[in-house]
């Protein structure tokens, strides 16, 4: 009867271990496919990008302002801005980690952005990154993104 | 129903509505409150409140390395380490922006670091901070502090 007991025991252990370790597991899946769904649209100039998926104050610290960028208009705007004087953009992120923490996750890394404008040389910026995603109703959001550049080629 | 009871369901929603915006407003103080004692360790150069305030997987994007320094002993290190190369360090926020949105908040700004190497010159670097705080037990800790200095920004 005691090794009945102990043993229902450790079975409830490990499927409450299996099914948080699951659940992890989707929420590193959903923050990644967020993130890599971001990285498209940048890459494809398209001006939803880190917005699409985003609080709507989402903040932003970029490269081509000292300032933050708040809220998902203001960010589309720059974006707009920015894809118009450029005749292709590349963003690679290099080492992306992830982790959830909660219901808060985080994104780092770093990354070269490559950008041929659409008049003067082409740029290659090296530098690194930090996201971070909050869950709300089952949904993970990009809260705030802040991009620090190492270096500058070109 | 009569109008009693129209009054009665009124002034419970008002209360329930007040009592959640004052816990919305003690959240958000309570994050304020821990940015401005990390500073207060930082610059009291106090390594044990330092890292009283740090989640076990942080991520630190530093000045002193373009390589992040994860985990609360690569953090605990990397703030030693800033100890011992600076005299005397004083760091300013300025422009101070807060954001919680569930159990995930961020703080972000420009900064003003004054540093005097031990036996050197002091020097003073501007740049853009944005940090991230998780309550995973009802109390804000730091998941990610990142620095970028602004170009020109010496």
């Amino acid at each position: 009867m005691v090794y009945e007991k102990r043993g229902m025991t450790v079975g409830i252990v490990l499927l409450f271990l299996c099914v948080t370790g699951l659940a992890y597991g989707d929420d590193l899946d959903d923050v990644r496919a967020v993130f890599n769904a971001d990285m498209k649209r940048f890459n494809t100039k398209d001006a939803s990008a880190f917005s699409t998926e985003a609080h709507d104050d989402v903040v932003l610290f970029g490269m081509l302002s000292p300032f933050a960028v708040k809220g998902k208009v203001a960010i589309t705007d720059m974006l707009k801005g920015f894809f118009a004087d450029s005749e292709r953009v590349t963003l690679t992120p290099i080492n992306p980690e992830f982790r959830i923490i909660g219901a808060s996750a985080l994104a780092w890394g770093h990354f070269t952005n490559t950008e041929v404008p659409a008049i003067g040389p082409r740029e290659v910026i090296h530098g690194r990154y930090t996201f971070t995603y909050a869950k709300r109703d089952g949904k993970w959001l990009l809260v705030g993104l802040h991009f620090s550049p190492l270096g500058v080629e070109g | 129903m009569s109008w009693k009871w129209v009054l009665v369901v009124a002034v419970v929603l008002a209360f329930g509505s007040i009592a959640s915006e004052s816990a919305a407003q003690q959240t958000r103080d309570a994050l304020i409150a821990s940015f401005g004692e990390e500073l207060q360790a930082i610059n009291g150069r106090d390594l044990v409140d330092v890292m009283s305030h740090v989640h076990e997987d942080v991520v630190l994007f530093g000045l002193y390395s373009p390589f992040p320094a994860v985990g609360k002993d690569a953090f605990r290190q990397a703030v030693q380490d800033y100890f011992d190369t600076f005299e005397e360090a004083n760091l300013n926020p300025a422009h101070e922006e807060y954001m919680v949105i569930g159990e995930t908040g961020v703080a972000w700004g420009l900064y003003q670091l004054t540093t005097t190497r031990q036996g050197g010159m002091e020097q003073t670097v501007n740049g853009q901070y944005m940090f991230t705080y998780v309550r995973p037990s009802g109390q804000w800790q730091i998941a990610i502090w990142h620095f970028s200095p602004l170009p020109g920004g010496n």
